[in-house]
Parts: structure tokens; sequence; C-alpha cells
């Protein structure tokens, strides 16, 4: 999230360590809003299945 | 014992508009998020920054004040100033406090109603699971909002205000890293709390535990929770599930 802040802010990032593109930032967040999606539509269901 | 006969009618209220029945969910999870007087103190301090920064925007172009205050240094005058690193500074102070607060709100949003079988109440009326999950995301999402962009957006205005002509338009962009930023943060701390509440539910561990029982100290409630009641005008509608 500090990639994503820093491109949002035009900012350099100073450590080397954290310095990935800002598109691969804002993917990952993507990505976990799908995966938490995905968790969410598995789970919330007026029934339950029993096996 | 004598024994009547009873009738059932049929629900003749007022119905709650279909585009805004989502919005039941929060209104009753506000009510009891807000009995907390842990959570009601956690969410004032959140403004402390906030209200930090407005103070030092004013005194930044009240030279009165400024000279009066202990604030003399150039240095200090620079840092009362929004500029984007001191906006990206309290955009990241304030992302953590979002996480903190859906540390606390969010595993009781869900979790109740999974573990207590309250989902077939919600779903067995004309309520879709998108509505449901739209409702429970509202009382995260209105809350971090609350601590997030608004305050930051007001903070830019009122520096806007304070500076006159030509500013807004030069420094445009920290508004809308404001705006973007705290959106992306909230919508993803959001879906991952109710993820977290619904699957933490099931597995019975880990740090959802830790946050379930904190939170149980001052709001979980036994049984599903007031809003399935409370679905106003929505009339059940037996053996229908999705």
């Amino acid at each position: 999230m500090s990639n994503v802040w820093a491109a949002l802010f035009g900012l350099e990032i100073d450590d080397s360590h954290f310095a990935q593109p800002a598109w691969s930032a804002w993917l990952t967040l993507l990505l976990g809003c799908v995966c938490a999606l995905w968790l969410l539509s598995r789970r919330i269901r007026a029934y339950e299945v029993v096996r | 014992m004598a024994v009547y006969e009873r009738n059932y009618g049929r629900y003749q209220g007022p119905l709650t508009p279909p585009w805004s029945r989502f919005l039941i969910l929060p209104r009753y999870a506000a009510k009891d998020v807000f009995e907390s007087r842990m959570f009601v103190a956690f969410f004032v301090c959140c403004f402390l920054l906030p209200f930090a920064g407005l103070l030092m925007i004013y005194l930044h172009h009240n030279l009165a004040a400024l000279k009066s205050s202990t604030c003399r240094s150039s240095s200090c005058s620079r840092r009362c100033r929004s500029t984007p690193p001191s906006s990206a500074a309290a955009s990241r102070s304030q992302s953590w406090l979002c996480f903190l607060l859906a540390l606390f709100v969010g595993p009781a949003l869900i979790a109740p109603d999974l573990r207590n079988n309250g989902l077939p109440l919600y779903l067995s009326r004309p309520f879709s699971r998108t509505e449901y999950v739209l409702g429970k995301m509202t009382v995260l999402v209105a809350l971090m909002s609350l601590i997030t962009w608004v305050p930051g957006l007001l903070l830019f205005l009122f520096q806007a205000y304070l500076e006159g002509a030509g500013w807004l338009g030069d420094n445009l962009r920290i508004g809308f890293a404001i705006f973007a930023g705290s959106w992306a943060w909230i919508l993803v701390v959001s879906l991952v709390a109710l993820a977290i509440s619904g699957v933490g539910e099931v597995e019975a561990g880990g740090a959802h535990l830790a946050a379930d029982r904190l939170l149980r100290a001052h709001r979980l409630r036994a049984g599903p929770q007031r809003g399935a009641r409370h679905l106003v005008g929505v009339p059940a509608v037996a053996g229908r599930t999705r």
C-alpha cells in the first residue's frame, strides 16, 4: 500500500527493498479483493451442504 | 383449554424500496457498534490527527497566531503546509487506524449470522446475497470513510480556501490521491475483514478468534443480528432460498 500511496502522490520510494512498479501494487490489491469476494461467495449461502 | 382459530394475513404495511434494502443492515449494525464505549473512544481518537492538521493549516495562514505560538522555525512553518509528503504520511497513518477499526468491527459482522444459522432469516426474504454483503460492507466503508478521505478532503478544501485562487488547480493531485488511495484501502480492508469473518467462523482458529474474543467483550451477541428481524416491510417468503 506504501507503493500505491507513493504512486498516487507522485513521491519517490526511499527504500529500494520495497521498490516495485505501481501497477504490481495495484494488482496485488485487486487480487486481494477478488480472493475475498470468492471466499464470501462460498460462505454466504442460505443453506449448507452436508456431505 | 380453549383453542381459537388462528388466521394469518399477508403483510399489508409499506414495503422498503428494493434499492435501499441493504441500508437496513448498517443502520442496526451501527447502533450495536456505537454501544461500545471502547469503540467510541477509539473512534474519537481517530480524529486527533485530522484535527492537528486543521490546526497546523490554520496556524500557517494566520501570521498573528503563528508569531504568538512557539512554532517559529522555518522548518516548522514548512511542515504546516499540505504538501504531497505530509499528506501521504497523514493518509498512511489514517490507513493504519482503518486497519484497527476493521479489526474491531469486521469479525462481528458476518460470523454471528453464520454461527447461529441466521443467514436463512435474511435470505428467505427478497434480499439477495449481494445486498447482504453490500449492507455489511457499508458499515465498515462508512466508518472508515469518516476517518480517511472525508477529513482529508475537508482539510484539502480548507487549505485551498486559505491559499486562494490557483492553489486548488495546482494541487488537484493531492485531493485525488487522498480520495483514490483511501477508497482503494477501504475496499480491500473491508472485503478482507468480511471474508475472514465468514471463513474464520468455520475454521475456528487463528487471528479471527483473537479478534472475535476482543469484540465479544463489548459487542458480540448470541443469535443472529437484529437487522435480520428488522428488514422493515420485507415480508418473509416461505421456502425461498438463494
